[in-house]
């Protein structure tokens, strides 16, 4: 059997462990995001004081 | 008349010399040529192209020096490199044409100028010492009558006048996107004023002043390309910073790094990198995941290879010392990566740094977990879906169910792959874990770029015939080749 008709054949994810995993995956994510945007604005901000040179 | 003379290496400088003077190779400039030949192999000849209409030194000389009161002459003269004797009369032999192409490993155009060291593109194999992996271009020369193909990176010294390191390495890295894919253009100084200009820059752009860090991203955009600019002030730990480089490189995309101390900021172009050591790779400080040690590629030691407009190509440093063959140069001493820009393909919105975060947040979320009694190496890089698809259809080993279905998903232009190993088969250069994940895909929520994870005997997917139903089957993954096809190897 290919592995698409085995996944269309495979038992659903218990909803009460995807629900968990779920909501500690988009909290950790969304404080990554915070994190990445910070550091974003900061390289942007300090981006335009380096000048090239030499 | 154009004049053509084949030499050997260590006659050049002297030939130039002799036959056209001073204004190419004096006592003064001379030492540039000679520290670009010290890298070749030396018993490498020669052909001596004179006059050579350059487009990169015409176009500095007509927008520049033809206007300073001190005369400049317009021509150049252009060396092409043979690995084996070659004679003029071969030229004109079509049955000797393969052989030139064989032998050939180059070119160089000498500028009529100080800093004499022109455009040039020499193939790796004509260094003395490579062992590194990088990413190259091919570019077509006719080189007296004789069309051939050379693969390199190109590079040019900085004429400091209207060229200085900045937009030398910029012309550097549009000359190698511009002949290597169809959606980008070279690109040439006087290009780049004018789009600065329309950028209403309040400052008089030539004699060049250099670009800030923010104008090459400017630029970089300008170009055709989604840019993004990382600080390494803006990081908690030099390793993380560091990590985020090397998956960019190990995704082999040319990075355009800012190297300073309190005196020097200049700019290089980072092409590749040298061999990691097994040693190192036992080094790895791991990360931990929910108290699973992970072992980041990413955070082995190794040394990069630069493309510096102050010396010859292929230049290798470390990442903590990136002017460390600066010898005799103090003031070039304790320069860092304060920046680095990344020129993304427009359409990659996944950066590298959420991209990971995707992963290990996977991973802690508990859904899907990793080996716990084991050392478990991961390692990450864009690429391409097709690129992929070609690279596990080429690989025997690879589980022949699952190369299936891979090769059948929809996959978008760009995604990214994180390989999952532990410490027998990462010394191999083998994985038996595979998560790839959707590059364009910048709404994290939800596991959402996430569009196959396989490891640790189990495959996870979200979305099956277009509808979001997670499932989970037993798969267990035989060994398989890391991917390769990122970085080229010499």
């Amino acid at each position: 059997m290919s592995i698409k008709e085995r996944l269309k054949n495979a038992k659903p994810i218990n909803s009460k462990k995807l629900n968990k995993s779920l909501k500690i995956y988009n909290e950790n994510m969304k404080y990554a995001s915070i994190v990445i945007q910070k550091q974003n604005r900061e390289s942007e901000h300090s981006a335009s004081q380096a000048r090239l040179t030499t | 008349m154009i004049e053509c003379k084949v030499v050997a290496l260590n006659r050049v400088i002297p030939t130039i010399k002799s036959k056209y003077g001073e204004g190419f190779v004096s006592d003064n400039n001379s030492n540039y040529l000679s520290e670009y030949f010290q890298k070749l192999k030396q018993d490498i000849f020669v052909l001596i192209e004179f006059p050579y209409i350059d487009k990169l030194y015409r176009n500095s000389y007509y927008s520049y020096f033809s206007s300073k009161s001190k005369h400049y002459k317009r021509n150049t003269i252009r060396l092409s490199f043979f690995s084996s004797k070659i004679k003029l009369a071969h030229f004109r032999r079509k049955g000797k044409f393969k052989f030139l192409q064989s032998s050939f490993l180059g070119f160089l155009v000498v500028r009529p100028i100080e800093k004499s060291i022109g455009r040039n593109l020499i193939s790796p194999d004509a260094l003395l010492e490579s062992n590194f992996y990088i990413r190259t271009t091919e570019i077509s020369t006719t080189v007296n009558g004789v069309r051939l193909d050379i693969e390199g990176f190109p590079h040019c010294s900085q004429n400091s006048e209207s060229m200085t390191c900045a937009e030398t390495t910029l012309w550097s890295l549009m000359e190698y996107f511009g002949t290597k894919y169809p959606e980008y253009a070279p690109t040439l100084p006087s290009k780049i004023r004018i789009l600065l200009d329309i950028n209403n820059t309040p400052q008089r752009l030539l004699p060049s002043n250099g670009l800030t860090v923010t104008d090459i991203s400017f630029l970089i955009r300008k170009f055709g390309f989604g840019s993004r600019t990382y600080f390494k002030d803006a990081y908690e730990t030099e390793a993380e910073y560091f990590s985020v480089l090397n998956c960019y490189i190990e995704s082999g995309i040319p990075l355009l790094l800012e190297v300073a101390n309190e005196k020097i900021s200049h700019a290089v172009l980072c092409i590749g990198r040298k061999y990691i050591s097994k040693k190192e790779l036992k080094r790895i400080y791991p990360v931990y995941l929910d108290d699973i040690p992970i072992y980041d590629y990413d955070m082995a030691k190794r040394n990069i290879v630069l493309i510096d407009d102050n010396y010859p190509p292929y230049q290798i440093s470390s990442l903590d010392n990136p002017t460390e063959y600066y010898k005799n140069h103090p003031e070039w001493s304790n320069c860092e990566i304060k920046h680095f820009v990344v020129p993304l393909h427009e359409k990659i919105y996944l950066v590298a740094e959420k991209a990971k975060s995707c992963f290990d947040n996977l991973v802690k979320s508990g859904l899907m977990s990793l080996p716990e009694n084991k050392k478990n190496y991961v390692r990450f890089f864009l690429t391409s879906g097709r690129n992929l698809k070609f690279n596990l259809n080429s690989d025997k080993d690879f589980d022949l169910t699952f190369k299936n279905h891979i090769i059948n998903l929809e996959f978008p232009q760009f995604i990214w792959v994180r390989e999952v190993s532990n410490e027998n088969l990462a010394n191999d250069m083998k994985a038996n874990g595979i998560i790839i994940l959707d590059a364009t895909e910048t709404n994290s929520d939800s596991f959402k770029p996430v569009i196959i994870a396989a490891y640790n005997n189990k495959l996870l997917q979200f979305n099956i015939e277009g509808a979001w139903q997670p499932r989970i089957i037993d798969l267990p993954l035989r060994p398989f080749k890391m991917f390769n096809n990122n970085l080229k190897t010499f």
